[in-house]
């Protein structure tokens, strides 16, 4: 009797093992990424971060909210970006329009200027864990227009 | 005696409490084992179904260029603005209405007015604006779980310029790798812009010999999913809720082909581009109103020119590349897979995908 509820004990402890230690997650593996975008020290906010990888592979896109701060999200689920480097590409938000194709908010909003929303102006590394990759941008009124980065792990 | 021992003993024996309870977890857990295997064979019943109706559509597309020699427009919008004239704000999703054993419904329809239309506006639609809330079981993807019908511009029903119900469709024809101006003005008639490269324009037909990347290499219709409107971490708006079958127009009482925002009627609410990802995230920069999307784990449907539906993975190579102007404009590339997919005339190579 002893010997069968025993059995029956490490039978139950074995299944609930595979049943828990069965889940993957599909997908490539991504590292998190945050930062600001500054223009010209000015913290950006309601632009577009996207960062498109250099090899093949999928993008992933962030919003810069009023301290300027991005926090990239790779789909509905997962957050963070491929590993590997970067593309980077800093776009304005377009106007919320009504019907009639109007802006809805009358806001100024902060013109990025255009070399920083094509790629080949800004590139980013991403490594695995938490990233934390600052862009301050340089208007285009300025005389220098590279823009400085700077990315620590 | 030993007989009558081992008899006794038998007959006293049973299950301790221990055992019965273990037995009752055990089952319970491989109760718990098989729910979700039964909830994704639901998923892939859905699945099948939705596949299978994107099929029909091709279907229905193939019958159509049979006999009129082309592809249906994406959306006809034939004067700048938004003014009502005679047969404008009419999609793809209504040209093909014969082809899917609708024609009672295409023939009821009058296209010499627009989708809005109604006799006698008020609170019982009458004419077009009772048709256009027809929801369709072919534009229905299961997995798609929405209402079937929605309101638009609702204020202004009993003038004809908006309906308190609205068919919602599962599926959007491909514009193209771009998604910015879906159209641009030309005098006072609206063209197809230069970056709408993909095979549902504004006020043109095309057929497969426009197709020259090859229409086995070319998205003709993909999915969509009904994203209700919200804000994103950033307080930022993101949604697709305006996705209709047959037709839409603005408050003006004509469509807007060059609108494509999110609280907007426009070419995108028929049509959709490939610039953003697919499946992205729930975030203005994911742009999900100009975009496809599912609620299939890992990707979407699509129907290629060639009439076959493809499973395309979330994850396909895509480099998210914006329209250059130009000259030099990179209408013909490079970018990645996902946009070179949208383009019918890229002249880029498709590997597999």
């Amino acid at each position: 009797m002893h010997g069968s509820s025993l059995f029956f004990l490490v039978a139950s402890v074995v299944t609930i093992g595979f049943v828990s230690g069965c889940g993957s997650r599909g997908g490539p593996p991504l590292g998190m990424v945050t930062g600001t975008v500054t223009l010209n020290g000015e913290p950006v906010s309601g632009v577009n971060v996207v960062f498109v990888p250099e090899d093949q592979g999928s993008p992933s896109y962030g919003g810069t909210d009023e301290n300027g701060v991005y926090r990239l999200m790779f789909n509905q689920k997962r957050a963070g970006a491929e590993l590997g480097t970067h593309h980077v590409l800093i776009e304005n938000r377009e106007p919320e329009t009504d019907d009639s194709g109007k802006p809805i908010d009358d806001t100024p909003i902060v013109k990025i200027p255009k070399k920083y929303q094509q790629p080949g102006e800004l590139t980013a590394d991403v490594g695995s864990g938490r990233n934390n990759i600052d862009f301050d941008l340089e208007a285009d009124t300025k005389q220098s227009s590279n823009a400085t980065r700077t990315a620590s792990k | 005696m030993n007989r009558i021992e081992s008899r006794r003993r038998r007959s006293h024996h049973g299950f301790t409490l221990i055992e019965l309870l273990v037995v009752i977890a055990i089952i319970a857990i491989l109760i718990a084992l098989l729910l979700p295997a039964v909830q994704q064979a639901r998923e892939a019943a859905r699945r099948t179904q939705c596949r299978n109706n994107l099929k029909q559509l091709g279907l229905a597309l193939h019958n159509y260029i049979d006999v009129n020699s082309v592809f249906p427009m994406g959306l006809s919008d034939t004067v700048w603005g938004n003014a009502e004239i005679t047969g404008d704000g009419w999609a793809w999703g209504a040209a093909i209405l014969p082809y899917l054993d609708q024609a009672g419904l295409f023939n009821q329809f009058n296209f010499n007015t627009n989708p809005y239309n109604c006799i006698t506006c008020g609170a019982a639609p009458t004419g077009n604006q009772a048709l256009i809330a027809t929801p369709l079981a072919a534009f229905n993807c299961p997995s798609d779980v929405r209402p079937s019908v929605a309101a638009n511009n609702p204020g202004n029903a009993a003038t004809g310029k908006g309906t308190n119900a609205t068919a919602l469709s599962s599926y959007m024809g491909s514009a193209g790798p771009f998604d910015g101006t879906p159209c641009a003005q030309n005098g006072t008639v609206p063209v197809a812009e230069a970056r709408n490269i993909g095979l549902f324009r504004v006020n043109s037909a095309l057929s497969f010999r426009d197709i020259t990347d090859g229409s086995s290499n070319v998205f003709a219709v993909g999915e969509v999913r009904y994203i209700p409107n919200g804000v994103d971490a950033t307080n930022a708006a993101y949604g697709s809720d305006r996705q209709f079958i047959y037709g839409h127009v603005t408050t003006g009482g004509g469509p807007k082909c060059d609108n494509n925002g999110v609280n907007n009627n426009g070419m995108h609410n028929h049509v959709r581009w490939t610039r953003h990802k697919l499946n992205g995230p729930l975030t203005n920069a994911g742009t999900l109103e100009r975009a496809f999307h599912s609620n299939h784990v890992g990707g979407a449907h699509f129907l290629m020119g060639d009439g076959s539906v493809r499973f395309v993975s979330e994850n396909i190579d895509h480099t998210s590349t914006n329209f250059v102007v130009g000259p030099p404009s990179n209408v013909n590339g490079p970018y990645g897979t996902y946009q070179r997919l949208a383009g019918i005339n890229d002249g880029q190579i498709v590997s597999d995908f």
